[in-house]
């Protein structure tokens, strides 16, 4: 750190003797609307050929400072036409402005920066806020699926809070990182799940969607180089809101919502389905379903009157609720926007919650015309609820659910309660085969809660050093604190033998980022319009972690560590990463027409082994505003066309922190410490490198009635981190090295158009779609490389799913058949042979909006779409094992089983323990994963501004929406959309929510 | 040009603050390699992080020990019993599902003993004796290794007249290679000579507690190898200065307590001090074994040998063969090493620390082998009575019947007598092996052909694995596993 304060000392001299002023004199006037007179707050005044200048304030009135002399003002205002104003010697200068509504000089954020979107000549799309606002999801990047082309994301459980796989123009990467590079307001921050414990968490949803002014994906490599290391999943750049000068608004939003499961149409079978299904199944083994020997211990006789329906037990109707209050505005001098939040989610699933308490605040202040410093900062809470055990547990409600057998009572018989055997609950413990577990007892014996408590910030200044050069020098911080706690009660079952067990693990993760550029923008001889950009990042993230565990408590009362009894298990770990680098880029372009930029960064990597820590990436781009030609004057179609095209280079460093060292670690022997080598030194493990080309094309046709965007890209990730084997007489038998190579390609669309406009009523709509095929070009020695059943080989998809091919049933018998390579059938699931028979990942995407407005009432549409990706749904093995899992309920597809010679099925004799392996993995499993979703429908209303008036309010808009309403698939289990590994292993389906709202603004 | 002062001035700032310090960082829960060897303690717990490699169930915590009896006559799997082991008793062995791990483990010892022996010469911050202790040790692991990899994986000494058969690699410096096969013969000489210079190193005699390597284990093994290479003569010299020199003596295997303080009924054999390994202690005639303790945090705990022996608190994964169930006199104290359950018989040699089968020690070398190697010398040099003296210090012990033979039914006895007393501990594989015998299994139900294996049949050899071969074209198949 102390090159850094040295720096900073450096730094603040350098500022302190630069402030040398040229003789300067002050021009004031006031802006107004040509329209109707009204003042225009806001407006940017810049002197021409300079970054100095201000904004107009509330009542449209400026005072800026310019060098005596004759000077050009220039005043421009989004959705207006820009006007230069030669001054002479005028000191009081009033202008009217014309809505331009033509205008697509939109200004969008990008690396270090933002420029006009009409300049960009890499693939961006920037998401505002008005697109999601009011949806009811906790974490933003749920919102941007179907919202952008070719990011997909895919929610992995409905789990309030659960974890997002978001995955940019195909999987990037096998072993390394797939996910993009996330950067809010200039600091890298952290995502995907840091709990060590919980089930699925996502730290994202730690941050309020509604402080986000927009979110914008760089996806090629002109938008996305100047990122280096980081940048070959693409990035998002989340930008928050902040204040205008002018009166201080305030918005008050609130929310109110019910939730339920979806309709899909699976179910588990009632207790006299499951009654013949499990005596038939005693049959067909040769024993007798009267005889408790051969009916075996797991399938009791019970009382008939028992008929618990598990599955729906695990479910309950979910809420939400939020309430929010922000405020923004300010003068010249200080700007601020500050937002305190509330949400309250109720999950569908028993145990599931999610309650965030969430602020921030964000103040700009300029010291003088060149000196502009700020402080972002937003702090939040977010409390989780998980189910215990998920997925590993019969006492997890949706996995126990799904198994639990249907005769077994959820509550204890007066019997067993006069027996103790309820352990003073109420509940049945006995259900042999599922290690005594009881779902309901579960939720109320246990809990699962994770703390996420997160500051994101960062302070900064600004400085223009000279007309046209800023200095930029900002320190970021990302703090995330988790504390995860599971409590099993003393009841429970899992908790009886020990008195009841208490874990806690309490993990924090710190990043630290500091951020300097120097940018310079010029214009030479009018048409030379030239932007340089030079800087430097150094970032360190920082994540410990403790965990302690205590059994035997005194009561179930008692849930910290230190009323227990006997100590547990405990541990500590920490660990980091650090990385930096220095980039600069170049944007040029000729009178607004022909553009071109280039960038360049050179990152250096703790991760990354001695001889290979620091790589350079690069881009250049180009682009061509045909639109701007003069021979297209004539054509009056068409009011913007350009063509750009990028080619480019960037890494990806997402591996474990210290993967490139040779490492001792430390155990015991006979009491006592000993070390031994746990990872051979690998000096030569670098970035895998992404290099991609792009082209595109913008318009806007027919007034703008018909705009879109259409890419092509080409992603080829080469230096690919694998496991390559090594002779094991090095100790180890394999390490990773930088081979195989990858190509994603495809295209992208997205329109708007404005279909219908009658009066007061406009129909919108707005449709993006992604292709990406996916293919490995490359493996070390051309070898397969099969994990489990999925493959990599080349020619293929990444992971494409490797199986034997389910024939179906023999009508003669009922066993279960299969193919071996040949197409032949075959008998003995051992004789047939796995083969690629899909990939996880859909062969398009993408979203479709339609909405409709009338006055002040506005209904919107949006369906996401996803086609051509297989998911293999394992829980099948278990709840469709054809009698090996004899006494666990299973699915009602079982019903249509093999019963008789001559039933043609795809479900096979059912036998008690059956061996003919039906339910072994193959593509019986494996189902068409395409859905098209009914993602959101709204319904608002603006309340007509007289009215609002008198309340002396400025705006008012209430909604209804819902969530999920509808799902069109094949698929048959609980929710299609099931993460990008395509697995489904009893899935937490996504709610279907209804939700009302209002927002107040005053 | 001001600018360009600006800009100039502005690079050389972001020049300035280079980061490269910054990204040497240090991980928290381990040290890069050289980090691991700086002061005498570092190479110290070097030293024990080679047990503890050894005790991984892939080797010496199971498997190595396990296979020299599954793989023999004295091997069967028991109703009920796990897979854990089966395949070294079908001996349904392919390069690709039976070895890698334990042929991985092994080397991963290896390189932990070389990165001691080659590190430890620059320690100046140790005395010489120090030095040489921590050498000695090393030396002796990578010893010891090399020769069960040549056991387990090749072909035995004198299978050609000049042991120019494929051996292993003998690894000197551990790095990301692609060596060749030593012969068997490069083999033994390479073993013999880090024996050789272990002895001259070690300070220690013997080990206290017998779980670290001592001159008189180098001593030991050393007879042992002899054996192997059939030098009769060398290994009676070492067995004999491990008998005379240091300082061990036999368990005592007759020790009875009264089982029910009741005087009129006879006292039982007392199960838990029979064997050597069921206390935290050594017995009084442990060499070199691998000991366990409650705290230790790496071992194979219930996928130890312990546990894979044990039905009543284990897996029973592997039984005795009603072949060598049989060869005990009836009297012999030696059959409480087993338990009959229901008609199923299971080893109990181990049963674990105050009756937990989680924590055991696995016997390495012990006095009654060089006891047996001392009366098979003297058998096979035509020395019966020193033979039949050496042998009955076994016998009797055991409350077995004396051996009173000469000639080639000394030998003979002798040998089955090796066979009763070292059977599950590893050895009888490679004693078959070595005598060049077939493999002859009575008491068996394969429907493979394993139930009599052929002196000289490929199964002599474990296959090399084919991730090796795979991943090194240097490393040749035997030549019975080729495809």
């Amino acid at each position: 750190m102390k090159k850094f304060l040295l720096f900073f000392f450096v730094l603040f001299v350098f500022i302190g003797t630069s402030n040398v002023h040229a003789q300067e004199r002050t021009v004031t006037g006031k802006v107004t609307s040509v329209d109707d007179g009204a003042a225009l707050p806001g407006v940017n005044v810049v002197l021409k050929g300079t970054s100095t200048g201000t904004v107009t304030d509330i009542d449209g009135n400026y005072t800026i400072s310019i060098p005596s002399g004759n000077a050009t003002l220039v005043f421009s205002f989004i959705g207006l036409t820009s006007e230069e104003v030669e001054i002479g010697s005028r000191s009081i200068v009033d202008l009217q402005m014309t809505s331009d509504v033509t205008q697509l000089s939109e200004v969008v954020v990008v690396g270090y920066g933002q420029t006009e979107k009409k300049k960009l000549t890499g693939a961006v799309e920037t998401v505002t806020a008005e697109k999601f606002e009011q949806v009811p999801v906790p974490s933003f990047e749920n919102i941007l699926q179907g919202n952008v082309a070719g990011l997909n994301v895919q929610s992995t459980s409905g789990q309030p809070g659960g974890a997002t796989n978001v995955r940019l123009r195909g999987i990037g990467s096998i072993n390394a990182g797939s996910a993009p590079l996330y950067v809010l307001d200039g600091v890298p921050i952290n995502i995907g799940d840091l709990t060590r414990a919980a089930e699925t968490s996502n730290v994202l949803a730690s941050l309020n969607p509604n402080d986000i002014e927009s979110l914008t994906v760089l996806k090629d490599a002109s938008a996305a180089a100047i990122y280096g290391s980081r940048a070959a999943n693409g990035v998002i750049l989340i930008t928050t809101k902040r204040g205008k000068p002018g009166k201080t608004k305030f918005n008050f939003r609130t929310q109110h919502g019910v939730s339920s499961r979806g309709d899909d149409s699976f179910d588990v079978m009632t207790a006299s389905q499951f009654t013949e299904y499990m005596r038939e199944a005693v049959v067909n083994s040769g024993g007798d379903p009267d005889d408790p020997t051969s009916a075996g211990t797991y399938f009791p006789i019970v009382a008939d009157t028992v008929d618990t329906d598990w599955l729906d037990l695990a479910f309950q109707d979910g809420s939400l609720q939020s309430y929010e209050l922000n405020a923004s505005g300010g003068d010249e001098k200080t700007r601020f926007f500050a937002s305190v939040a509330y949400l309250d989610q109720e999950g569908i699933a028993v145990q599931t919650a999610l309650e965030r308490l969430s602020t921030r605040f964000n103040i700009d202040h300029s010291a003088n015309d060149k000196l502009t410093f700020g402080i972002n900062a937003g702090i939040s809470n977010a409390k989780q609820l998980s189910r215990y055990g998920a997925g590993t547990s019969f006492g997890d409600p949706l996995y126990g659910g799904m198994f639990l057998s249907p005769l077994y009572p959820v509550f204890a018989s007066e019997e067993q309660i006069a027996a103790g055997d309820d352990r003073g609950t109420g509940f049945n413990f006995n259900t042999p085969g599922f290690a005594n577990h009881n779902i309901v007892a579960t939720q109320a014996l246990s809990s699962n809660e994770t703390n996420t408590f997160r500051i994101t910030g960062k302070i900064y200044m600004n400085y223009d050093i000279l007309p046209g050069l800023t200095f930029n020098n900002s320190l970021g911080l990302d703090m995330v604190r988790l504390t995860e706690e599971e409590w099993t009660s003393q009841n429970h079952t899992d908790g009886v033998n020990d008195g009841g067990v208490v874990q806690v693990v309490a993990t924090q993760n710190a990043d630290y980022v500091l951020t300097n550029t120097l940018n310079y923008t010029k214009t030479f001889s009018d048409v030379h319009n030239l932007s340089i950009l030079i800087g430097n990042e150094y970032q360190n993230a920082i994540r410990e972690s403790v965990d302690v565990e205590g059994n035997n408590f005194p009561s179930d009362k008692l849930r910290t560590v230190n009323s227990a009894a006997i100590a547990g298990d405990f541990g500590a770990f920490g660990t980091e990463w650090a990385i930096w680098g220095l980039f600069s880029r170049l944007n040029y372009n000729y009178a607004n027409k022909y553009f071109f930029d280039a960038s360049l960064r050179r990152d250096g990597s703790s991760r990354f082994g001695a001889n290979k820590r620091f790589a350079t990436f690069w881009s250049v781009g180009g682009g061509y505003s045909i639109s701007e030609e003069p021979f297209m004057d004539n054509i009056s179609a068409i009011t913007n066309l350009k063509l750009r095209s990028s080619y480019g280079t960037s890494g990806n460093q997402d591996i474990n922190n210290f993967e490139s060292r040779g490492l001792y670690q430390f155990g015991s022997y006979h009491g006592q410490p000993t070390s031994r080598p746990t990872q051979l030194d690998n000096p030569d493990l670098t970035w895998e490198e992404s290099v991609q080309f792009n082209v595109g094309l913008d318009f806007s046709l027919f007034s703008d009635r018909l705009s879109g965007t259409v890419d092509y890209y080409n992603r080829t990730t080469s230096e690919m981190l694998l496991d390559v084997g090594i002779s094991r007489t090095s100790g180890f038998g394999e390490i990773t090295q930088n081979r195989g190579e990858m190509v994603n390609k495809g295209w992208e669309v997205t329109l708007n158009s404005v279909n219908a406009v009658l009066g007061d009523f406009t129909w919108g709509t707005s449709f993006n779609i992604a292709f990406n095929d996916n293919e490995i070009t490359e493996l070390p020695g051309g070898e397969d490389i099969v994990d489990g059943n999925t493959i990599l080989r080349e020619g293929e998809a990444v992971n494409a799913w490797f199986l034997p091919i389910y024939a179906g049933v023999n009508p003669a018998d009922g066993a279960p058949m299969w193919y071996d390579e040949d197409g032949n059938i075959v008998f003995a699931y051992g004789d047939a042979d796995r083969q690629i028979v899909g990939q996880p990942f859909a062969d398009f995407f993408g979203g479709l909006t339609n909405t409709f407005e009338y006055k002040g009432l506005s209904l919107s549409v949006f369906f996401f779409f996803n086609q051509g990706n297989d998911v293999r749904r394992t829980v099948s093995q278990f709840i469709n094992s054809d009698g090996s899992r004899f006494g666990r309920n299973q699915s009602t597809e079982q019903l249509r089983r093999w019963q008789q010679p001559g039933d043609i099925t795809d479900v096979p004799i059912i036998k008690r323990n059956n061996t003919d392996q039906g339910n072994s993995a193959s593509t019986r499993q494996l189902h068409d994963g395409s859905f098209i979703r009914l993602r959101n429908v709204t319904l608002a209303y603006n309340l007509p501004q007289s009215l609002v008036s008198k309340a002396r309010l400025s705006n008012v808009r209430v909604y209804a929406q819902g969530q999920n309403l509808l799902t069109w698939t094949k698929y048959p289990g609980l929710d299609p959309e099931t993460g990008i590994q395509g697995v489904d292993f009893g899935l937490y389906p996504q709610p279907r929510a209804w939700t009302v709202g209002i927002d107040i603004g005053f | 040009m001001k600018i360009y002062k600006y800009l100039l001035l502005g690079f050389l700032v972001f020049a300035g603050i280079s980061c490269e310090d910054q990204l040497e960082l240090e991980p928290q829960q381990s040290v890069s390699t050289d980090a691991a060897f700086e002061t005498l303690k570092d190479f110290e717990n070097a030293v024990l992080g080679m047990y503890e490699g050894m005790q991984d169930q892939l080797y010496y915590g199971r498997n190595y020990p396990a296979l020299g009896d599954a793989s023999s006559d004295n091997g069967q799997i028991p109703d009920g019993a796990g897979a854990r082991l089966t395949v070294f008793y079908t001996m349904a062995l392919n390069p690709i599902n039976t070895t890698g791990g334990g042929w991985e483990r092994m080397y991963n010892v290896i390189s932990r003993s070389n990165n001691i022996i080659n590190r430890i010469d620059g320690l100046s911050t140790a005395t010489e004796a120090e030095r040489n202790q921590v050498k000695g040790e090393a030396l002796f692991v990578r010893a010891l290794v090399h020769f069960d990899l040549v056991r387990q994986f090749a072909q035995d000494y004198n299978f050609t007249s000049d042991q120019s058969h494929l051996g292993v690699p003998y690894i000197e410096v551990t790095e990301i290679g692609e060596p060749e096969r030593n012969t068997v013969g490069e083999v033994y000489s390479n073993v013999l000579r880090d024996l050789n210079e272990a002895e001259s190193l070690m300070g220690n005699t013997t080990s206290q507690e017998a779980d670290q390597a001592s001159k008189m284990a180098a001593v030991a093994l050393r007879a042992r190898l002899k054996l192997y290479m059939g030098d009769f003569s060398g290994a009676l010299t070492d067995a004999n200065n491990v008998i005379d020199n240091g300082g061990y003596s036999l368990a005592n295997y007759m020790l009875m307590v009264d089982d029910d303080n009741d005087p009129s009924t006879p006292d039982v054999v007392d199960l838990d001090n029979i064997d050597s390994w069921s206390s935290p202690n050594p017995t009084s005639e442990s060499i070199f074994e691998l000991e366990t303790s409650v705290t230790d945090q790496e071992f194979p705990g219930l996928e130890g040998l312990a546990s894979i022996y044990q039905r009543d608190d284990g897996y029973g994964d592997l039984g005795p063969s009603l072949d060598i169930i049989n060869l005990y006199d009836a009297d012999d104290v030696r059959q409480s090493w087993y338990l009959n359950v229901a008609g199923v018989w299971f080893v109990e040699k181990y049963p674990g620390q105050g009756g937990n089968s989680q924590w055991f020690t696995t016997p390495i070398l012990r006095l009654s082998e060089m006891v047996l190697i001392k009366a098979e010398c003297h058998a096979r040099l035509n020395q019966n009575t020193e033979a039949q003296t050496a042998i009955n210090e076994i016998t009797s012990r055991a409350n077995a019947p004396a051996i009173n033979s000469t000639g080639a039914d000394l030998l003979a006895d002798i040998l089955e007598e090796r066979r009763r007393e070292l059977a599950f501990e590893g050895h009888r594989y490679f004693d078959l092996k070595r005598l060049q015998e077939d493999i002859v299994r009575n008491d068996c139900n394969l429907t493979n052909g394993n139930c009599l294996i052929p002196y000289g049949n490929r199964l002599f050899t474990y296959p090399i694995p084919q991730a090796e071969t795979d991943a090194n074209p240097n490393m040749i198949q035997d030549e019975g596993w080729r495809n």
